[in-house]
């Protein structure tokens, strides 16, 4: 049972290569906290610092409230599940489980008794003879999570344990680690650059990119209410679209979008939304509209959208619709959007289409990518 | 066509086996000398009989272990070979792993010293490695024949090759599972490279159980000299009996071809290993 705090940490691997900088971030006891982000945004790396096998260049970590910088693995009582496995090929199963309990000086009795309790919650007592080559790739990951459980960790890591298998096993894993996370209910820290395992595991998510943190929340939060630009394209699948736009009034004083020649209103706003964003006017802006708020049936509420037909997949309930917004710069061209819609066009053959969306589900965000307006419908299809 | 091709293969294969018997005639002459009368052994030599075992007779054999201490030296030439080797399969990969794995200032200096080290032949430096040896009393010893080989710059850098290829997650996952640096050497790395192992084990046997120059240098007692100058004692013990001279080179051979057969598995798949990884 532990908390885990970083405390401004930075990681510098010579002058020009900072691996982390200033990431700040709490982990409560027995939280599942997943960090998420493209390759060689530093969440590895974050992880091998809390595993003390990368040192700290400046900052702290915290396990209950004692810093760890200056304390090396053995004595940080982490455990850790690498993204190979990391087996010892020369050792049996069994042995394998019992090598870090060996370390600790375990008493005998109580090696075979903790060997056998662990390979029995991951049914592997059948596999304890074998060698890890003699294993499959699910088999093998179980092995690793044993090894990693034994010995009764405070902090148990996760350095993405399900890229090396095919999806239908990663599923059921997933579906396996989430089981034990909440049997076992430790502190977790799992590292991934899959959103879709950091949504579904998660009980906090912390979404990184270019060596910082870009927020932290339930996946919920992340998905309705991100911060910024990065977050809203990264987490959801697909992630939101992203169009420029220039934000105006017209009329009664209502605001509107302008993207190339099409304007849509941004009614309902409300008076407060309205002051935040008066600033952007006649300034260009990003709007965000989930793959999922778009659709092609018009309602009263919904605003149309003129758009060109580039490609569409059936996935059996819905269709993903890959499109341009018709009549624009060409910039503006060269951005393919996506629709993820349940119903079908009206006439699927044209490549000239119009999509529907309520402005209640609109996103807006200022040039540098800050989010200035949050939707208060999102995705409402 | 397939007149010609036969005809190609023919050509072929011929060149290989004359080319084969060109390598293998010698050691067969020496085996077919050594089990000759000692008379005959110079008088065939010269016609193709030289080849062949007229009356076969284990005379010389018998000559050998009766006119030099044969097991002497056979047991000097075995202790300090098996010394050389034991003592530098663990000098030499912990240096190699060391220069693979651990941070320490000067590394990279070191290991570039390693493998301008590996170009540097024992004749170059015989002459003052033998007056240091001689400051250090050690002279007529088996130290002096152990010592100075033990440390061997191109073992330490097959080591070193071979320790970069292995995965670094071993380690780090016997580091966060509590073991210390030596633990996770013998533990993890060592049960791991035993192709290496192997390989540099059966190199160093091979080179220093046929060394010469070195001991001839440093030793004059029979009491630790080894089977190179045991042969080469019969070349100056009159009279000259070349039956006697193969009959030794056989009964040196033999052991070393043993140590062959037997890690033959090993010393190909390491000799592939380090190739590929280097």
């Amino acid at each position: 049972m532990a908390k885990v705090v970083f405390n401004k940490v930075s990681k510098r691997f010579d002058a020009e290569t900072i691996a982390l900088r200033d990431f700040s971030l709490s982990i409560e006891d027995g939280e599942f906290m997943v960090l998420v982000g493209p390759s060689g945004c530093g969440k590895s790396t974050a992880l091998r610092l809390l595993a003390g096998l990368e040192a700290v260049s400046a900052g702290e970590i915290l396990i209950d409230d004692q810093v760890i910088n200056q304390t090396t693995p053995q004595q940080r009582n982490i455990a850790m599940v690498f993204q190979n496995y990391a087996l010892y090929p020369h050792m049996t199963v069994r042995a394998n489980l019992e090598f870090p309990l060996r370390m600790r000086h375990t008493p005998a009795h109580e090696i075979a008794a903790k060997v056998s309790h662990i390979a029995e919650i991951l049914d592997l007592s059948e596999l304890l003879e074998r060698k890890p080559k003699q294993l499959s790739g699910g088999q093998r990951q179980r092995v690793a999570m044993g090894r990693a459980l034994v010995r009764d960790p405070s902090v148990f890591l996760l350095d993405e344990p399900l890229s090396n298998l095919d999806a239908r096993l990663r599923a059921q894993i997933r579906a396996d680690i989430a089981q034990i996370q909440q049997r076992l209910n430790k502190t977790t820290l799992y590292v991934t650059h899959d959103q879709v395992e950091a949504m579904t595991l998660g009980d906090r998510v912390a979404v990184m990119h270019a060596g910082e943190l870009q927020q932290v929340g339930t996946p919920e939060a992340l998905y309705q209410d991100p911060q910024n630009i990065f977050v809203a394209k990264f987490i959801g699948s697909p992630g939101m679209n992203i169009i420029a736009s220039t934000l105006i009034s017209q009329g009664d004083n209502e605001l509107a979008v302008r993207i190339g020649n099409q304007t849509i209103p941004l009614s309902r706003l409300g008076q407060q939304t309205d002051e935040n964003i008066s600033p952007y006017l006649n300034k260009p802006i990003w709007i965000g509209v989930r793959p999922e708020a778009l659709s092609p049936m018009q309602l009263p509420n919904r605003v149309g959208m003129k758009i060109k037909i580039r490609a569409t997949e059936f996935l059996g309930h819905e269709s993903l619709v890959y499109f341009q917004i018709a009549q624009t710069t060409e910039s503006q061209a060269n951005n393919v959007l996506i629709a993820r819609l349940t119903e079908s066009l009206p006439q699927p053959d044209k490549a000239d289409a119009t999509l529907f969306v309520d402005p209640a589900a609109i996103y807006l965000f200022n040039q540098t990518g800050r989010i200035i307006h949050r939707a208060k419908q999102p995705a409402a299809s | 066509m397939r007149h010609r091709r036969f005809i190609i293969s023919l050509l072929v294969y011929s060149a290989l086996l004359g080319m084969a018997l060109g390598y293998l005639l010698p050691v067969w002459m020496m085996v077919a000398g050594s089990l000759k009368p000692d008379a005959q052994v110079l008088l065939q030599a010269g016609s193709l009989r030289g080849f062949l075992p007229s009356e076969i007779s284990l005379q010389n054999y018998h000559d050998v272990l009766a006119r030099v201490p044969f097991g002497r030296y056979l047991f000097n030439s075995a202790f300090i070979t098996l010394s050389i080797v034991l003592c530098g399969l663990l000098v030499n990969s912990l240096a190699g792993y060391a220069l693979a794995r651990l941070q320490w200032p000067g590394r990279d200096k070191v290991l570039l010293a390693v493998i301008a080290l590996m170009i540097i032949p024992l004749e170059a430096i015989a002459v003052p490695l033998f007056y240091e040896v001689t400051l250090l009393g050690w002279r007529n010893t088996y130290l002096v024949q152990i010592v100075p080989f033990i440390a061997n710059a191109f073992s330490i850098y097959l080591f070193y090759t071979f320790f970069l290829g292995l995965p670094k997650e071993l380690e780090e996952a016997a580091r966060i599972d509590g073991a210390g640096m030596w633990r996770i050497f013998f533990a993890i790395v060592v049960p791991n490279a035993k192709p290496v192992f192997a390989t540099v084990a059966i190199l160093t046997f091979l080179t220093q159980w046929g060394s010469f120059l070195w001991p001839l240098m440093v030793t004059h007692s029979e009491a630790v000299r080894p089977l190179p100058l045991g042969i080469a004692a019969f070349y100056t013990l009159p009279p000259l009996q070349w039956g006697d001279i193969f009959a030794f080179g056989v009964m040196m051979v033999l052991p070393v071809l043993l140590i062959f057969l037997v890690f033959q598995r090993w010393f190909v798949r390491g000799v592939a290993t380090t190739g590929v990884k280097g």
